[in-house]
């Protein structure tokens, strides 16, 4: 190890905290400079990397899928999204709940599926 | 290689399989999906620190092997995050290791260069964009977690274990 753990601060020597400041500055800056998601009536739902689809939020649905690694469960209902059901293990997307307005996605990761907001009207037609 | 580094090795081994095992335990803190402490880090940080990068690189290689045969993750896309996760916090933490930066600045940044790496991979496999909104707040998030693993190697340390030899 260094020995230039003589110049600490509380518990942080001088780099650790120039190394906070730097994360702490950087975490800002990427949520400032990052767009909006912009909220219309359509969810973008991609599974996989291949298959994506938009889904209409203005009509109450339920709709079932396959994923690569097993199957989804995704509830329209009051123009709100949410993943109802998932096989997956850790059942982080199904505890989310319904997809925020302030909130990018909602991703399964053992699915290989992201819900996400369609992007606004600029970018339309954009593909990947 | 020397018995004793391969008894210490193996050990430290069995130690950060039960902490990674523990973790799945423990409930998923929320807001940001798939936020966890990372406790295993203790042994990786530990081992870098005590021991050496190589050691630390087999550590963390066998620990991930180990726990995704005990539950039965081998090769599915969680794997994948995590195995790139832990490859970048290696090399983050081996990179700080011999800089200026204390035990409590290696375990963040390691912590940080983790959680880049895991939404790197989980890009690759997804694909959207999307998914890079949550890494400022992983980011943040890797500064209070990564000390508090780095403050718990920095009390072992002090404790002198039996594992120094």
């Amino acid at each position: 190890m260094n020995n230039n753990t003589s110049k600490t601060i509380g518990i942080f020597n001088r780099s650790d905290l120039i190394l906070i400041i730097v994360i702490i500055v950087s975490s800002i800056l990427f949520i400032t400079l990052s767009p909006n998601p912009s909220h219309s009536h359509q969810a973008k739902v991609t599974i996989g990397k291949e298959e994506s689809f938009l889904i209409d939020l203005s009509i109450d649905q339920i709709k079932h899928y396959d994923t690569p690694h097993g199957e989804i469960t995704l509830e329209v209902i009051n123009g709100q999204i949410r993943m109802q059901k998932s096989s997956c293990p850790d059942q982080l997307c199904v505890r989310q709940g319904f997809l925020q307005e302030h909130e990018a996605s909602i991703v399964c990761i053992p699915n290989e599926t992201v819900i996400e907001w369609v992007s606004s009207p600029q970018y339309d037609g954009v593909s990947r | 290689m020397k018995n004793s580094i391969l008894t210490k090795l193996s050990m430290l081994l069995a130690l950060s399989l039960i902490l990674a095992y523990l973790e799945t335990l423990l409930p998923p803190f929320w807001p940001v999906p798939g936020m966890k402490l990372g406790l295993a880090n203790i042994i990786v940080l530990y081992t870098l620190v005590e021991m050496g990068k190589k050691e630390a690189l087999m550590i963390t290689m066998l620990r991930l092997l180990s726990i995704s045969l005990l539950l039965g993750t081998l090769l599915t896309p969680s794997f994948m995050i995590g195995f790139f996760g832990a490859l970048f916090s290696w090399v983050g933490m081996s990179w700080a290791r011999n800089r200026s930066l204390s035990i409590l600045g290696i375990s963040i940044l390691g912590a940080a260069t983790h959680n880049t790496g895991q939404l790197l991979a989980a890009y690759l496999l997804i694909g959207s964009t999307s998914l890079f909104n949550f890494l400022p707040f992983l980011w943040l998030a890797s500064i209070p977690f990564g000390s508090v693993t780095g403050l718990i190697v920095l009390l072992l340390q002090k404790r002198k274990l039996p594992l120094h030899s």
